[in-house]
């Protein structure tokens, strides 16, 4: 009796994994909200059958959540996220183009012409993540897909030419996409009509322990980079590629986030905290997936491991949120409540001739990837 | 064996006798010297109970409050600077001559209107006595012993007209430690003409230690069933509400996370915590009384915070400036608590409030004090 009993566990188990295998994650689309211009914006959610769910809007692309199982198989957002549809129309956690993070002095020249762009702090004359009304306020279109197991969304965009001062009609796709690895994946490409400059990322903000854990001071990280980009009191790099050696910057071997965003390293105050490009450690040969970054909560046993084809990764811990703004379920943001890990270009790019070319001209075809992959420890881990 | 355990008996008996004969002790040693040339004094008063209390004559700014863990190690469990040239500033240290807000930048006293300078250009707001305020002084010191008790008189003239405010007066302040591990703070002031006066300390405590990082773990308990909620300037409107059913009732022991991640208006004006508590008094109480507890379930530390004072202002350190603290670690968000006994801020315009108006004649006086301990958990 309890011998059968057993044989027959363990054939309904291996049915069950057979039938595992066989699943795939769905997508669905439907309507998030009304824009103040009367047009749709839409939520598509990814899911899978492994305890993950992604939303993102059309919207700039924002991820309105991650889902993901902790130790236990409990899921939790690990985004920090926007209190309703009207805070997640200012596009947070989103696409971040034409020109992700900085450009100094105001543009860039490009083949002779100088460009100037729109939206430079009159002060400093930074642009930040292309000027006004960047591509995380922008309604994309959005359409769903199936490849085998992934299932996704391609939302797109016409920048046109002259946009915020770039030059060149520039249509981006970006794909979103959930397989039952439990793998993320952001899929960047990129046309012109002109030649122009770009660099796309997404900036979501992480918390493996969940959205309403507080700071992620003690959780782990490391970043598979030997070097950085040190920056000018306006987070402008100098053009130097510094080792990380010695300084708070150094995650080559797993460190407490707290051990970093409380040096008083000069780099560190300068932007209250991580807000820096870290220079990954490639393999000659630009463009292939390597891994860039791991973090780990030891709390919940959840891990996260971020792949890039991008040579760069912005981290930035969340310094300036201070209790003003509201977020998930009615939460004000505080400081270091999160951790974004964007994969990009290095800032500043087109003004510093050493670091690698953000120019895109008619005819080419600009391509990256970026894979999030949600795991745990498995540590006292429930049948 | 029985005669040894008779023995160890014995001796536990004198090592209790001695104990209790012990005495904290206060030294004072040179803390630096002024941009003006004058010499600033660093008190320093020890327990044989495993604290050390740092304090300057530069506003009476506590350098340090050391106290063991359920361990029995030691810790700076205030958040400091990290030189004597910030300390300078004033941190952690004595608000006066009105501690907290005043609004409508003045205060009428028996008919006259007294304008305060250094109101905010914006809102009018006065905050912590002004330009001229008792943070930055540098106020005299003289050491002292009470029987267990070690410590230091800190002493201050104010003068007439400082700040606005009319009437010299005169402030001391006591800062004691004794053997049960209490830090005292003891307030007197006089005037020569009708005045108002409220006084309290700054520091801002962290039962982990200063380098622990945000106390959102920790434990509060307020034992006050009302609070004085506050305008977007954060001056008082005068009103004495009940906490029950707001993110500010503790008068259970509540962990601080998500009281001070709620969007209730209050807590967003002070972007966190940055509130003035009604104390719960039993009637006719002379003494000090309990007003809050703390408690940081990590390292097993305990703090109680008693007074005579009818009020408890409580900041989680919410700004996001990033300073730098003691060994050069920059102080973040919420790596702080700071318990500020006080009248209640605004007295002065708010009729309904308890007074804080000192006459001649009159002596102010109050009692504050800290204790500390630990739950016992796992000590050696």
């Amino acid at each position: 009796m309890a011998r059968s009993a057993r044989t027959f566990g363990w054939a309904l188990a291996a049915v069950l994994l057979a039938s595992a295998t066989a699943e795939a994650a769905t997508v669905n689309r439907s309507v998030f909200g009304t824009a103040a211009d009367g047009q749709t914006v839409y939520l598509f959610t990814l899911k899978n059958h492994h305890g993950m769910t992604v939303r993102f809007s059309t919207r700039g692309g924002s991820i309105v959540e991650i889902s993901a199982p902790d130790r236990r198989g409990a899921a939790k957002n690990l985004v920090i996220g926007r209190y309703d549809f009207k805070a997640w129309e200012g596009g947070a956690n989103p696409i971040l183009g034409r020109y992700a993070n900085r450009i100094g002095g105001g543009g860039f020249t490009l083949d002779g012409v100088f460009y100037k762009l729109a939206g430079a702090d009159p002060q400093t004359q930074v642009v930040t993540h292309a000027g006004p009304i960047g591509f995380n306020q922008k309604l994309w279109t959005g359409e769903t897909f199936q490849q085998g197991e992934r299932a996704g969304a391609t939302l797109t965009y016409v920048s046109a030419d002259g946009e915020n001062g770039f030059p060149g009609e520039l249509t981006v796709k970006a794909s979103y996409s959930l397989g039952e690895d439990n793998v993320l994946r952001l899929e960047y490409r990129a046309t012109t009509t002109k030649p122009t400059v770009l660099n796309l990322t997404n900036s979501t903000h992480f918390n493996l322990c969940g959205y309403d854990c507080g700071p992620a001071y003690d959780q782990i990280l490391q970043v598979f980079a030997g070097r950085y980009t040190p920056t000018d009191q306006n987070q402008v790099p100098t053009g130097e590629l510094a080792s990380v050696a010695g300084t708070p910057f150094d995650f080559r071997t797993p460190r407490r986030i707290g051990e970093s965003v409380y040096s008083s390293h000069p780099q560190m105050l300068l932007a209250k905290g991580l807000d820096h490009n870290f220079v990954l450690d490639k393999p000659a040969g630009q463009g292939t997936l390597t891994l860039a970054a791991r973090m780990y909560d030891p709390k919940t046993g959840r891990r996260l491991e971020v792949r890039t084809t991008e040579p760069g990764l912005q981290i930035h811990s969340a310094n300036g949120a201070n209790g003003t703004n509201l977020g998930q379920g009615g939460r004000t943001l505080r400081q270091g409540d999160g951790l974004s890990l964007e994969t990009q270009h290095f800032p500043d790019s087109p003004n510093k001739p050493n670091f690698p070319s953000t120019v895109l001209r008619p005819g080419e075809t600009f391509r990256s990837v970026t894979e999030y992959a949600f795991s745990t420890d498995g540590k006292s881990r429930t049948p | 064996m029985l005669e040894v355990r008779r023995l160890m008996a014995g001796a536990a008996l004198a090592l209790i006798a001695t104990g209790s004969a012990q005495a904290a002790t206060v030294t004072r040693s040179v803390f630096g010297t002024a941009a003006d040339g004058q010499t600033v004094y660093l008190f320093t008063l020890k327990n044989h109970h495993g604290m050390t209390v740092k304090f300057s004559t530069r506003g009476g700014s506590i350098v340090e409050i050391s106290a063991p863990d359920r361990k029995g190690v030691q810790d700076n469990l205030v958040l400091g600077k990290p030189d004597f040239a910030a300390w300078e500033s004033g941190s952690n240290a004595i608000l006066g001559r009105y501690a907290n807000r005043i609004g409508g930048g003045g205060f009428t006293l028996d008919g006259t209107f007294y304008k305060l300078e250094g109101a905010n250009p914006k809102t009018n707001v006065v905050i912590h006595g002004g330009k001229q305020n008792y943070f930055t002084k540098l106020w005299k010191g003289e050491a002292f012993q009470h029987g267990d008790e070690a410590g230091a008189t800190l002493s201050l003239v104010s003068p007439d007209g400082e700040s606005g405010f009319p009437g010299e007066l005169t402030v001391k302040v006591n800062y004691s430690l004794d053997e049960h591990n209490t830090l005292k703070l003891e307030y007197w002031a006089t005037t020569t003409k009708p005045t108002v006066v409220n006084l309290s300390n700054h520091a801002n405590f962290n039962l982990g230690g200063y380098d622990s990082g945000p106390i959102y773990n920790h434990v509060l308990q307020v034992f006050a069933s009302h609070y004085t909620p506050t305008d977007a300037a954060q001056v008082p409107t005068g009103e004495i509400a009940p906490v029950a059913g707001t993110p500010f009732d503790f008068r259970k022991p509540t962990e601080l996370l998500q009281r001070l991640y709620s969007n209730d208006p209050q807590m967003m004006i002070g972007k966190g915590l940055d509130h003035n508590f009604v104390l719960d008094k039993p009637p006719g109480a002379k003494g000090p009384v309990l007003a809050a507890k703390l408690y940081d379930p990590k390292s097993g530390r305990r703090m109680s915070v008693l007074t005579t004072e009818p009020g408890l202002q409580i900041y989680s350190s919410n700004g996001t400036s990033n300073a730098l603290g003691q060994n050069n670690r920059p102080i973040r968000q919420s790596d702080g608590l700071s318990f500020e006994t006080q009248h209640y801020p605004d007295a002065p315009n708010k009729p309904n409030f308890p007074t804080t108006t000192l006459r001649p004649g009159e002596t102010f006086h109050s009692v504050t004090e800290y204790v500390f301990s630990t739950d016992g958990k796992a000590k050696p």
